[in-house]
């Protein structure tokens, strides 16, 4: 049974005090906080395993490669990916978008190629596919969302063509919670032969993702956002079309041989992983897959889903609360946006804070083309992880509702 | 002229308090910044002691002003 008030025992920021108050932590969308175990396998690395990897004979080399690679396979085994080959460890979810965008796409697109984006993406996964349209003169279409903020599924069909060679879309929406049928809109790209990326940062980290299952070409996921450090993210991409693909970094650790005018890489996934690499945040990146595993990734979702009914069916009793995304439980993740009438959603932000120590955030949340989409300039943004409780929920209310009351 | 020194000239220029979105105007019309970034200025300027915020009960606002 999944005991969210167990799991935030781990969690030491939680015993910190600001003002004499406790914090409530809601803004899980942008960064997660970290468990003692991902903080003790950090520490512990630095102080008993830290060397480079992959070059050192001796013993404190070897562990740290056997360490480095044994998270490529924990992670590849969290989301089904045919081994560690498949699995790049990158910065972040940009990294890994670009890494497509400049070893992918920047050398199979051309003149009139068609990528297709929707609205409610997140800048990473629409910027780099502007500097590619230019270089590569290539067309970016976008698919609309609904009164609902679902996606407009038929847009897809009328939009894409022959043309079509990618499809970049978020699993789940970083501003109003969607979570989208990927694997329908995979389908689909694959009867028209074009390549498929899946933006993970927001599914990848709360409920089972598993890139079989929704057929996609890339996935992109960032570990910072997953109780891992910062600084580790992922791209996992099938085999056959990482082996096509050439370098986005050339340097030490991704080569077989080296000659004055030419070059041979090195395996998968090293190909990719030039450079010494974050050795240490890959090495707790593995130790964060383990956590979640341990608490297993469906009994996240659906606790997940337990807590934002909790939040989502109080939030919509306070006067002059407007939350965004859809309504219903099942289409949606744990992310709220909402604005309070007449209240400007930093002014929300701020009070909540000096107030009540409640973290959420306030802006365009990095999606921009939504915002303007939905004719606002921002939102307020609570958002919910494996260590948050209803009491969170409770304060949040009670905190919206004063501010609603006050004056 | 620096995003800081913007926020101070315009809530001297005004000479009564701001809301938050009206700093946000005046700042977006003179600077090509991420609308996101001017209230994260606009806490910082207050911890330093340089500019201060009192919430308004009545408009359920911040009002920005020099001390």
């Amino acid at each position: 049974m999944f005991n969210p008030y167990r799991v935030r025992d781990d969690f030491p920021i939680f015993k910190r005090r600001i003002r004499g108050k406790p914090i409530i932590y809601l803004d899980s969308t942008a960064t997660s906080q970290k468990p003692i175990q991902v903080i003790e396998a950090l520490s512990k690395f630095y102080m008993e395993s830290y060397a480079n990897i992959h070059r050192g004979l001796y013993d404190l080399s070897q562990e740290a490669s056997e360490m480095y690679e044994e998270a490529h396979v924990k992670v590849a085994k969290l989301i089904n990916a045919d081994g560690m080959e498949e699995v790049v460890f990158v910065r972040n979810t940009t990294e890994a978008i670009n890494l497509v965008a400049y070893s992918w796409a920047l050398n199979n697109l051309n003149q009139d190629d068609e990528i297709l984006l929707t609205i409610m993406e997140h800048h990473s996964n629409i910027v780099p596919w502007q500097l590619i349209a230019k270089k590569r003169n290539v067309k970016l279409k976008y698919v609309d969302i609904d009164d609902d903020g679902r996606l407009k599924i038929q847009e897809f069909e009328e939009k894409i063509s022959s043309k079509t060679r990618l499809i970049a879309v978020t699993h789940v929406s970083n501003v109003l919670g969607t979570v989208n049928d990927v694997k329908r809109i995979g389908k689909l790209a694959h009867e028209v032969n074009a390549f498929f990326l899946v933006d993970g940062a927001q599914s990848v980290p709360h409920m089972p993702v598993n890139v079989k299952d929704i057929d996609c070409d890339f996935l992109a996921f960032s570990g910072h956002k997953m109780l891992a450090p910062t600084g580790i993210g992922v791209l996992y991409a099938r085999k056959d079309i990482l082996s096509e693909m050439d370098p986005f970094m050339g340097g030490g650790d991704m080569i077989s041989d080296v000659d004055l005018y030419e070059s041979k890489w090195a395996g998968l996934p090293w190909k990719f992983e030039a450079g010494t690499s974050s050795i240490a945040d890959g090495i707790a990146l593995g130790v964060a897959v383990d956590y979640l595993m341990k608490l297993g990734m469906e009994n996240i979702h659906q606790y997940e889903k337990e807590i934002t009914r909790y939040a989502l069916n109080n939030l919509l009793t306070i006067d002059g609360v407007e939350v965004y995304g859809p309504k219903d439980i099942e289409a949606r993740s744990g992310i709220l946006s909402f604005n309070v009438k007449n209240i400007n959603h930093h002014d929300v932000a701020n009070y909540l804070s000096e107030n009540y120590n409640i973290c959420i955030r306030s802006g365009h949340h990095c999606a921009l083309p939504l915002m303007k989409r939905l004719g606002l300039k921002g939102t307020a943004r609570a958002s919910f992880y494996i260590y948050n409780v209803k009491e969170d929920v409770d304060i949040l209310c009670e905190a919206i509702s004063n501010l609603v009351r006050s004056g | 002229m620096k995003i800081d020194d913007v926020i101070i000239e315009a809530l001297r220029e005004a000479g009564r308090p701001l809301t938050t979105a009206e700093v946000a105007d005046i700042v977006l019309a003179k600077k090509e910044i991420c609308l996101d970034e001017i209230p994260l200025y606009l806490n910082r300027l207050e911890k330093t002691g340089l500019i201060v915020k009192k919430f308004d009960t009545k408009t359920k606002t911040y009002l920005w002003s020099l001390p």
